[in-house]
């Protein structure tokens, strides 16, 4: 039987917790700037992209540095999330073969670590709007809801991704161009209103895409987002999450032995 | 039923052995779905509360992959494995611990992942690292540590959790002679407790003084359970049997190197040695497996000669009969049964039966659990594989029930060559009546006393000497019939006596019959020993007390009118 995900792994939340906090220490582990590296990262992101952007162009709206750095975090922490997910099963392989644990741990630890990558980054957020001299309107207090729509779409394709990952290598360079070709088919320096055609169409069926630009409309436009948004973009994470599951639960059974 | 710790009721594990790409450059010859292991096959077993348990066996014999199933890390593709009590791990040295984190922090992580709460393990943290003897390393990562005292730390964190059951793979090999007496007296405190350990090792020493039973295990199989001093003395023998085999194949892979190239790799006319036994059917086979060309298997593997349907209608005709109580004839039909049966069909009165049953019950699981994983084992690719690891075209096979199904053999392989080697019925009942435990060697002193044996007075063993020679003539006819349909290409019968008289000429005979080039110098395949041995059996057969009783089985045999000329 499969029960609900997430249910399960409650008792577990003590590990759970301590996993992510141990991969967010590894993972800067040895550097000098340590733990400032996690802020740091999308900070020197968004410089690149905005000293390069308002250089060749000019500032098309008002707040576009706002609207920049809102969709550079979420795009860090999505392909920080995705791409620790993917690797998560393989990663920890010498744990799966020595110890009796569920596998489905540690796509989700992956993403409890981007979770708490995601209070760091919102923090950020928070930090450069005086910078940008900008306040925020009331609507900004969606932002939660959205956050969490975000991290379920990050655990349901942290699902797929791990196991794809234990059965097929090719994921790995796969993912990592589509990764890539996500900050361009986002509407994360441009804007939905300036496009049309195919960039358009790919906008609508991309989930990503659609938290960033319903993210824009809470964060910087102080609007918010039609029904219709939150309902197609709901259906899809879940749907996503949904497959993302099952596909864990079919495939999980053999897959220590092909670590 | 709370008694039990650890209940393994008919599991069985198989491994792709070409899960990555890199393997696939060996297997693309072959080109089968064979590319499975079988690690596990059929294992059932059940481990009391407070047992200690070791498992001894050769690499590669599924010990590791056994353990893997019980901690539950690994599932069984069929059976079901049941668990009594909290359960901790101790497999490969090493793995389970970050290399990047240090020791108190791989502490914490292991505690969590075996169940434990955070603040539980952290009171615990001191106790571990002083057990370990890790005091002055405990803020050193792990990357930095030897195997020794991962394995150390390791060691300490399972028992210091306090398991039901703890499983241990040789991981207290690496630790140095303080350490391993510590987890000597941790084991016997555990034993007290009357917690259950299982443990898998290459010492026998620690074995046969911690275990209350043993396992050998081998090709995936469970080959002896028991007392660790029965079970100790089979493994001695089996590694000295594995060392002259492996050694011959090495001597064979290095004379196969020059010039043989194969291109079609399939199983061309493999030659069977048939003949009634204690005819010399072992002496050939020894000699031709020892050809560069040939290939060499266990004959458990030509159990799956036989068809399925016609197995399976034996299998309920022997079943019946046997709950009937009643006595199996030597029809054709019972001949197959005793001939499936590891046990000779001429060997002996009460033997047979008892073995054939406990053959019979292992043959039955082994084949349902096949049928009903609908996963039938396919000779062909057993063999092929066999072929392709030893990297030959052809094999070699005795087996004494190879005699009995004949017909069964030429019809899987219908270019087969077939030795058939005949041997002088006063000779082979002789060989019968006398033989000591010792296959090979016959003493008639040991048999008049421990066989009961009276030469002086025939009448006695008239009986005894009845029935072998009845089977002697069934299998016999058996062969003559099958014979009258084969040609001089595929059938071939030598006389054991002819043979020993002058054993090279013989051999060059037998080896143009099977097509097989003649190995320069001959003594390749002829080792001395056993020319020796063939020496010795021709001085034997002189000796006056073998024609005593000669005589008296020509005695018998003449009064039953025995339809062959010697």
């Amino acid at each position: 039987m499969i029960k609900f995900p997430l249910i399960e792994l409650l008792d577990k939340r003590s590990l759970i917790l301590h996993f992510s906090w141990m991969n967010i220490k590894l993972r800067f582990k040895g550097s000098y700037l340590g733990l400032i590296w996690t802020g740091l990262e999308p900070l020197l992101m968004f410089l690149i992209l905005f000293v390069v952007f308002t250089s060749i162009r000019e500032i098309p709206k008002e707040n576009f540095g706002i609207y920049l750095i809102t969709g550079v975090l979420f795009y860090h922490l999505f392909s920080r999330g995705t791409s620790a997910g993917l690797g998560s099963l393989k990663e920890n392989s010498s744990l799966l073969k020595s110890f009796q644990i569920k596998k489905e741990l540690f796509p989700v630890i992956a993403t409890t670590t981007t979770c708490i990558l995601l209070f760091v980054e919102v923090g950020i957020l928070f930090g450069l709007m005086p910078v940008f001299d900008f306040t925020p309107g009331w609507n900004i207090l969606l932002l939660p809801v959205l956050l969490i729509l975000f991290l379920l779409l990050v655990l349901g394709m942290n699902y797929i991704l791990s196991i794809l990952y234990v059965y097929v290598k090719d994921v790995k360079p796969f993912w990592t161009i589509f990764i890539y070709a996500l900050l361009f088919l986002s509407p994360i320096f441009w804007y939905t209103s300036e496009v049309e055609g195919i960039l358009l169409n790919i906008q609508q069926i991309n989930p990503f895409g659609q938290i960033v630009e319903m993210a824009h409309k809470i964060i910087v436009f102080n609007e918010i987002p039609e029904l219709i948004e939150w309902i197609s973009t709901t259906i899809i994470i879940f749907g996503i999450l949904f497959i993302g599951f099952i596909m864990f639960k079919k495939l999980e059974r053999n897959i220590v032995e092909k670590l | 039923m709370n008694s039990i710790a650890i209940k393994l009721s008919n599991v069985s594990k198989k491994f792709d052995l070409n899960k990555n790409k890199n393997m696939s450059k060996r297997s693309h010859k072959t080109n089968k779905p064979s590319n499975q292991i079988l690690a596990l096959d059929n294992i059932s077993l059940t481990i009391e509360k407070g047992e200690t348990i070791g498992i001894i066996g050769l690499n590669g014999s599924g010990k590791t992959t056994l353990l893997r199933i019980i901690s539950g890390i690994y599932q069984s593709d069929s059976g079901s494995v049941l668990i009594n009590g909290n359960l901790a791990p101790l497999l490969q040295i090493g793995t389970g611990f970050k290399k990047e984190l240090d020791a108190e922090e791989n502490i914490i992580i292991n505690g969590l992942l075996l169940g434990f709460s955070k603040n539980e393990i952290k009171r615990k943290i001191d106790d571990i690292i002083k057990f370990a003897e890790l005091e002055r390393f405990r803020k050193l990562k792990l990357k930095d540590y030897s195997t020794g005292m991962r394995s150390r730390l390791a060691f300490s964190t399972a028992i210091q959790i306090n398991p039901d059951i703890l499983l241990v793979d040789e991981i207290l090999a690496v630790g140095d002679a303080v350490f391993k007496e510590k987890s000597f007296e941790i084991f016997l405190n555990f034993k007290k407790q009357k917690k259950t350990i299982v443990y898998t090792t290459h010492s026998i020493n620690m074995i046969s003084d911690l275990s209350d039973r043993v396992i050998l295990m081998d090709q995936g199989r469970i080959l002896k359970i028991g007392k660790p001093s029965d079970v100790i003395s089979y493994y001695k023998e089996i590694i000295k049997t594995h060392k002259t085999k492996s050694f011959k194949q090495d001597n064979v892979r290095s004379i196969n190197k020059e010039g043989t190239n194969y291109s079609d790799k399939s199983i061309k006319k493999p030659i069977f040695i048939i003949g009634v036994p204690r005819s010399g059917t072992t002496m050939l086979n020894i000699m031709m497996c020892l050809h560069p060309e040939l290939a060499w298997f266990s004959h458990e593997d030509l159990k799956l000669l036989i068809p399925l349907d016609k197995q399976k209608k034996f299998r309920e005709k022997f079943l019946r009969m046997k709950e009937n109580n009643e006595k199996i004839p030597r029809t054709e039909d019972s001949l197959f049964v005793f001939g499936l049966d590891q046990a000779r069909p001429l060997d002996g009165t009460s033997k047979v039966p008892i073995e054939a049953e406990s053959f019979w019950r292992r043959y039955i699981q082994f084949y349902e659990s096949e049928i009903s994983s609908n996963k039938k084992r396919d000779l062909k690719n057993i063999l092929d594989k066999i072929l392709t690891t030893q990297n030959k075209l052809r094999f070699v096979n005795k087996a004494p029930q190879n005699t009995v199904r004949i017909f069964a053999i030429k019809q899987i392989f219908p270019d087969a060559k077939f030795i058939n080697i005949a041997r002088d019925p006063r000779s082979v009942i002789s060989s019968m009546l006398t033989r000591t435990k010792n296959e090979g060697e016959f003493n008639i002193d040991w048999a008049i006393k421990e066989k009961k044996l009276n030469f002086h007075n025939s009448k006695k063993n008239n009986e005894l000497i009845k029935y072998y020679a009845q089977g002697y003539k069934d299998i016999t006819n058996y062969t003559l019939e099958f014979s009258k349909q084969q040609n001089s290409e595929n059938f071939m019968t030598i006389i054991y006596e002819d043979f020993i008289s002058n054993p090279e000429k013989n051999l060059k005979k037998l080896l143009d019959f099977c097509e097989l080039k003649v190995p320069e110098p001959l003594s390749q395949i002829m080792p001395r020993k056993m020319r020796d041995t063939t020496e010795k059996w021709k001085m034997e057969l002189a000796e006056d007390d073998q024609h005593k009783i000669f005589d008296i089985v020509q005695d018998s045999i003449d009064k039953m009118k025995y339809p062959f000329k010697l």
